[in-house]
């Protein structure tokens, strides 16, 4: 099994990588932690004490919204991207491309001598 | 046994949040979701009850931190949104301020002058002109700011607190909550605000009035902060206002009264309020006919007269009972005010707001809303008289 990604490494994609699940279909807290899981092999696994915090963040810079939901007996609190989240999901996203074209380039000679 | 872990743990972190008690269980319940469903698939997977519970929890962590870190984006969130009342000291001041203000009935009030127009001040009057406290100053401002125009607003369920927090920092203006009258009175603070409007169609003080409406709530300027607190404590504000009126009883009230009447004819109007034992308001001129024979300021003479026939009306005053105006138009005008607002008045219901003519000034003592129906009343005699 591959190892997973350190924590560092995560922190600031977490936010991309979930707004990233939401932009398919809305989610609950516990929804996401898994689906995060399996979308990503395995490999990355959010902690709820994380996942929380942060989906409120986003809540309260309107980049999700909630509702409640009462179907499973208990009451569910259910986000879904807003229009912002969309505009924040696409520029997020150009951004990391560019971020990681950027340390691909400035490991390249790392990977050379590795390789070589 | 897990139902009691998952709510030793999820009542601890709700003391810890800093948050309302709404957000609180809104926070609890989301959790508790969480930890059914981690527990259900911890079990599935082979655990214990037992044991799928307790890893459930630990997994969430530390009540304390995750309290911390829930509790952040609120709390930045109000911090963008309004000056942070209850979360510093001089806010503890502001409240004692406020809770412990001087009831202004056993005392007479500081005598404050309305923001008006610059009206010429007929001779100057025995006040010598209007002389504007700092206090007086710091409400100008706040009226001042709430008779702007809104911006769009757009509150969907919002929360009372929530939707004070945006019109004070666009508004810029300091809202005080009076939270603990506010509280007594059983009225939600998380309670939900609709309301919409576009960007012009109403000053913020509409908006904060339409806005308070829904909860029963009034508003009161202190100074330069707005206090909202429940309509229990509006008649104990009591506080005196003079409005310089020389401008308008210069220009003769019964004809300004009939236009804005728009009964076409004055004594009807008159009739019609709840001065109609007096003479009719059309009366002023032989009325002001009378006093123009006397200095102002002096007692007996024609100004008896006047005075007699109000107590026509107010026998409950009895002989003690003062001239009530020094302007021939004077009493004119106290008639209008007293027709053309809520009230109640002392003169006509024997309980309430007093007002007086006065060298060509109109001394009032009556609560803000009172208050703020004559700032608008006069203004659109003004108005009027500019066409």
């Amino acid at each position: 099994m591959t190892e997973r990604f350190g924590p560092d490494l995560l922190r600031g994609s977490l936010d991309l990588l979930v707004l990233s699940l939401l932009s398919s279909s809305p989610g609950y807290g516990y929804d996401l932690q898994q689906r995060l899981r399996e979308a990503s092999g395995e490999l990355v696994q959010i902690q709820a004490g994380t996942l929380y915090p942060l989906l409120h963040r986003m809540e309260a810079d309107g980049f999700v919204r909630c509702r409640w939901e009462q179907s499973t007996g208990r009451r569910r609190k259910w986000y879904e991207l807003t229009a912002a989240g969309k505009r924040r999901l696409v520029s997020q996203t150009r951004e990391w491309d560019r971020y990681v074209a950027c340390i691909r380039a400035v490991l390249d000679p790392v990977r050379t001598a590795l390789e070589g | 046994m897990s139902q009691r872990e998952f709510e030793a743990y999820l009542t601890l972190l709700s003391k810890l949040l800093n948050l309302s008690p709404a957000q609180r269980n809104d926070v609890a319940d989301e959790l508790r979701d969480h930890l059914e469903e981690r527990m259900t698939q911890l079990a599935a997977e082979g655990l214990s009850p037992e044991d799928a519970a307790h890893r459930a929890v630990s997994e969430l962590g530390d009540a304390a931190g995750l309290a911390r870190e829930l509790s952040r984006p609120r709390a930045a969130l109000r911090r963008r949104r309004i000056l942070r009342w209850g979360f510093s000291a001089s806010v503890a001041t502001a409240v004692a301020a406020f809770l412990f203000w001087p009831n202004p009935h056993p005392v007479a009030p500081a005598l404050v002058v309305a923001q008006a127009p610059a009206a010429p001040m007929a001779g100057g009057g025995p006040i010598g002109g209007p002389t504007v406290s700092p206090a007086e100053k710091r409400r100008a401002a706040v009226e001042k700011k709430l008779d702007q125009d809104v911006k769009d607003m757009e509150f969907d369920a919002t929360p009372l607190r929530d939707a004070l927090q945006y019109l004070s920092e666009v508004a810029e203006v300091p809202i005080l909550i009076d939270r603990r009258r506010i509280e007594e009175a059983g009225v939600e603070f998380d309670g939900k605000i609709n309301f919409t409007v576009k960007a012009g169609d109403v000053s913020f003080r509409t908006a904060l009035e339409m806005i308070l409406s829904e909860v029963d709530l009034i508003y009161l300027v202190r100074e330069g902060v707005i206090v909202v607190t429940t309509r229990s404590e509006e008649p104990q504000q009591y506080e005196v206002r003079v409005y310089p009126c020389s401008d308008l009883l210069a220009a003769g009230i019964p004809q300004v009264a009939a236009a804005e009447g728009g009964e076409g004819s004055t004594p009807a109007m008159a009739g019609a309020g709840p001065l109609g034992g007096l003479p009719a308001a059309g009366a002023a001129v032989p009325m002001g006919a009378g006093f123009g024979a006397a200095p102002a300021g002096a007692a007996g003479g024609p100004m008896a007269a006047g005075a007699g026939k109000s107590n026509g009306k107010n026998a409950v005053f009895g002989a003690a009972y003062r001239p009530r105006s020094t302007h021939p138009a004077g009493a004119a005008l106290l008639d209008l005010v007293q027709t053309m607002t809520d009230g109640p008045w002392l003169e006509v219901s024997g309980e309430g707001g007093n007002l007086r003519e006065y060298g060509g000034m109109l001394i009032v003592r009556h609560k803000q809303s009172v208050h703020r129906q004559i700032e608008e009343l006069l203004t659109r005699m003004r108005e009027k008289r500019a066409k």
